[in-house]
């Protein structure tokens, strides 16, 4: 009997090793052909494009003609919420091409809860039975982890293959912005947002010495330089920046990452003399007043020496060079990078079966056609598109001061376009990182624990979080 | 007997086996694949690698160190302290009523609000260190600091006293009370009737509240989690911990791998259980 039932054991487990293995080869052996064969040949498809890119020339790769593949089937997408323009195109899409239905699963809508962690667990549990949409928009996810894991499929070869996406009607620099070391693209935007600087128009003209012509200034460059304007001034209500403790402490860190993680190694060196004396050093400020935690915003004049802005905003305002802004430019990292938001990009699931289909569809959705739609609220990574946002956006805020607005729609557009074009990278930590780092600099600057305690607290979670 | 009475407990006991199976046994079997893969999405069989790295991964050691040390002291604590509690509750003439339901109240707590009173209660600028500070004893964070799991194995005995206390009341009520009779007209004095008598009679109720306190002692999880959130202090770092965070990161290859070695402690220490149950029960009849 025991016997028996052993037996039965060890059946039932190698059937389950065998019933698991049989599911998990299949997408990625056949993963991006079953729906097009005739693309077989072209090495289009993504997971024979993984395979061998790395051995590959580019100049091979360009050599072999994109053969787009049968428009027919069916292609999801996930996403926390689905943005207007996104449904647009996918209703654009399946007019197109009739034979192709896309389904937006947006978990807002579809669940009633819209928290990240909600949305997370639910797609984890989809990716990990292979039910995961074969789009996946990257706002709030992951992406390190996913990319890791294996969860991404790697977009480089179709961005070479794709004869449309070049200079002359893209920012490559933003498309090919995720780029990894080894080569890998796994992540592509279809917006490009990043943060923007700039100085007081007023405060800086009793200022000298500034070194004009600047294209981006890393965060705690420009609070230095804000400071110095805080102090020269006679003017009272001065406050350097319109944040407080805990987001100005964010700004330095991430503007420091590197130096306090680093993700590569995984090693966090949070415990470290540098970031205690950076926590210690804002919360000097904030009891030296120079953050503006006590504004009468209706009662009192005030004045911030630096403002921390959205590109499309920050790019008309710092056309009023009289009472507003003056240098405004992108934030970069302390290495000079300046870094796009990884909130408006898309991957394909890796599992897949629809890769060049998916593929298709973002096509799609950087095409001029939709990235000219009106909905889009951001900088677009199409040329054309980003003079329609600018059309659009300048009459927007032309409109709001009355018709007497500030520069011309060619400068404002040109603002933009020097912009973008100084893109070369995308912040893709980990949201939860920088939530645990801002939830216990709150606990510091609340005066619950000390500087070398949520130092210690810190590198104790964080290494948790990428060693486990 | 009609054979329609004789199948009836069978038909019931397949509906419990097949929800069993379906829900449990199947998917459990099922997962054995994840830990045979270096990695659920790409699916590439890696043998035991995933066991292998576990014992090397110092957060699983810890995780595993800390739930065994916190069973190996709340467990026996718990037992005798509910017996003790028991005897007591037994022995009073008047209001032994109101005390069980004081043992029994915190089992109607939710967790969030206990938890909330117990943070409050050790924290750094909490009850005890108030307390303290009246003798001029320097006050700590009692959950981060090395007493983190003396502060769960409290938490855990105030919850479940009250619940184990039932089952020994329930065990003692048990006992037949003409055997103490009996002893009492032989002449045996309490300690002889406690050796011979409670404790052989009350062996099956002991198994059993032995493999309740050992379930619930998983349990206790969701406190430390409540009160010291996803990263807690090295001291308060236990299985379930590394597990959901294996969970949330899609690393399901070791969340299974460590599933499977905790499915296999589990096995052994119940089938143990219960082979010393069979054993010591044996010659028990009443």
């Amino acid at each position: 009997m025991r016997k028996g039932i052993s037996l039965l054991w060890v059946l039932l487990i190698a059937l389950s090793v065998l019933c698991g293995c049989g599911n998990g080869t299949v997408p990625e052996d056949n993963g991006g052909q079953s729906d097009a064969p005739m693309q077989q040949g072209s090495g289009a498809s993504g997971t024979e494009e993984r395979s061998g890119a790395q051995e590959k020339t580019p100049d091979v790769q360009e050599a072999v003609p994109y053969v787009p593949p049968e428009m027919k089937g069916e292609i999801t997408i996930s996403c926390l919420f689905a943005e207007e323009f996104l449904n647009t195109a996918a209703e654009q899409f399946m007019k197109r091409y009739p034979d192709v239905k896309v389904i937006v699963n947006s978990y807002k809508e579809s669940s009633g809860e819209s928290t990240v962690e909600d949305y997370l667990t639910y797609l984890n549990t989809k990716i990990m039975t292979g039910k995961a949409e074969d789009i996946l928009f990257t706002g709030f996810l992951p992406i390190t982890k996913y990319s890791e894991m294996g969860v991404f499929e790697d977009l480089s070869g179709y961005i070479q293959k794709t004869p449309e996406l070049n200079d002359e009607n893209y920012f490559m620099n933003v498309l090919q912005a995720a780029k990894e070391d080894s080569g890998e693209i796994y992540i592509i935007p279809y917006m490009a947002r990043f943060d923007t600087l700039a100085f007081s128009a007023e405060l800086m003209q009793n200022h000298g010495g500034y070194e004009s012509g600047m294209q981006g200034i890393h965060f705690g460059t420009a609070m230095d330089l804000a400071k110095q304007l805080v102090d020269e001034t006679d003017k009272s209500n001065v406050f350097l920046i319109q944040m407080n403790e805990v987001s100005y402490a964010h700004y330095l860190i991430k503007d420091s990452i590197g130096k306090f993680i680093e993700e590569s190694t995984k090693e966090v060196n949070l415990d470290s003399p540098e970031y205690i004396a950076l926590l210690k050093s804002v919360k000097d400020l904030s009891e030296n007043g120079y953050f503006n935690s006590e504004i009468d915003f209706y009662n009192m004049e005030y004045y911030f020496a630096a403002e921390c802005d959205y590109d499309i905003q920050a790019a008309y305002y710092s056309m009023d060079t009289k009472s507003g802004t003056k240098h405004c430019m992108p934030l970069t990292d302390a290495e000079g990078r300046t870094l796009m938001k990884s909130s408006s990009c898309v991957a394909i699931n890796s599992a897949s079966a629809s890769k060049d289909l998916a593929w298709e569809f973002i096509r799609y959705l950087l095409s001029d056609e939709v990235q000219t739609f009106p909905s889009f609220h951001g900088p677009t990574v199409s040329r054309k598109g980003l003079e329609a946002v600018a059309e659009r956006y300048y009459a927007f805020y032309r409109e709001g001061n009355d018709g007497a607005g500030f520069g011309s729609e060619a400068e404002y557009k040109a603002i933009l376009e020097s912009w973008m074009e100084q893109i070369n990278g995308c912040d893709t930590l980990d949201g939860a990182v920088m939530e645990l780092v801002d939830e216990e600099n709150r606990k510091y600057f609340s005066g619950q624990q000390t500087a070398e305690d949520t130092a210690k607290r810190l590198k104790r979670q964080l290494e948790q979080y990428f060693k486990e | 007997m009609t054979k329609r009475d004789k199948m009836l407990p069978c038909i019931m006991l397949l509906i419990s086996l097949a929800g069993f199976c379906f829900f449990y046994l199947i998917p459990f079997l099922l997962s054995f694949f994840y830990s045979v893969v270096d990695n659920p999405v790409r699916g590439k069989f890696c043998g035991i690698q995933n066991y292998k790295a576990l014992f090397q991964n110092i957060y699983f050691l810890r995780g595993l160190k800390n739930t065994a040390w916190f069973m190996a002291v709340s467990i026996p604590l718990n037992m005798v302290l509910s017996l003790c509690a028991a005897f007591a509750v037994r022995k009073m003439k008047i209001y032994s009523n109101y005390f069980s339901l004081i043992f029994l109240i915190p089992l109607a707590i939710p967790s969030a609000a206990s938890a909330f009173f117990w943070e409050k209660f050790f924290g750094l600028h909490g009850t005890l260190n108030r307390f303290l500070s009246i003798f001029h004893v320097e006050g700590i964070d009692w959950l981060e600091s090395s007493y983190g799991m003396m502060v769960m194995v409290i938490i855990f005995l105030w919850k479940n006293i009250g619940y184990n206390m039932a089952l020994f009341i329930s065990g003692l009520n048990s006992i037949p009370e003409e055997y103490y009779e009996c002893a009492d007209v032989e002449g045996a004095g309490r300690f002889w009737k406690c050796r011979k008598i409670t404790c052989v009679y009350l062996r099956p109720t002991t198994f059993l509240v032995l493999i309740m306190t050992f379930v619930n002692s998983f349990m206790v999880f969701k406190e430390i989690y409540i009160i010291t959130g996803e990263y807690p202090p090295d001291s308060l770092y236990v299985l379930q911990h590394y597990m959901n965070h294996m969970f949330l990161s899609l690393n399901y290859s070791k969340l299974v791998s460590a599933t499977y070695i905790l499915t296999i402690v589990v096995v052994l220490f119940v089938v143990c259980i219960f082979r010393a149950e069979r054993k010591f029960s044996e010659n028990l009849h009443y």
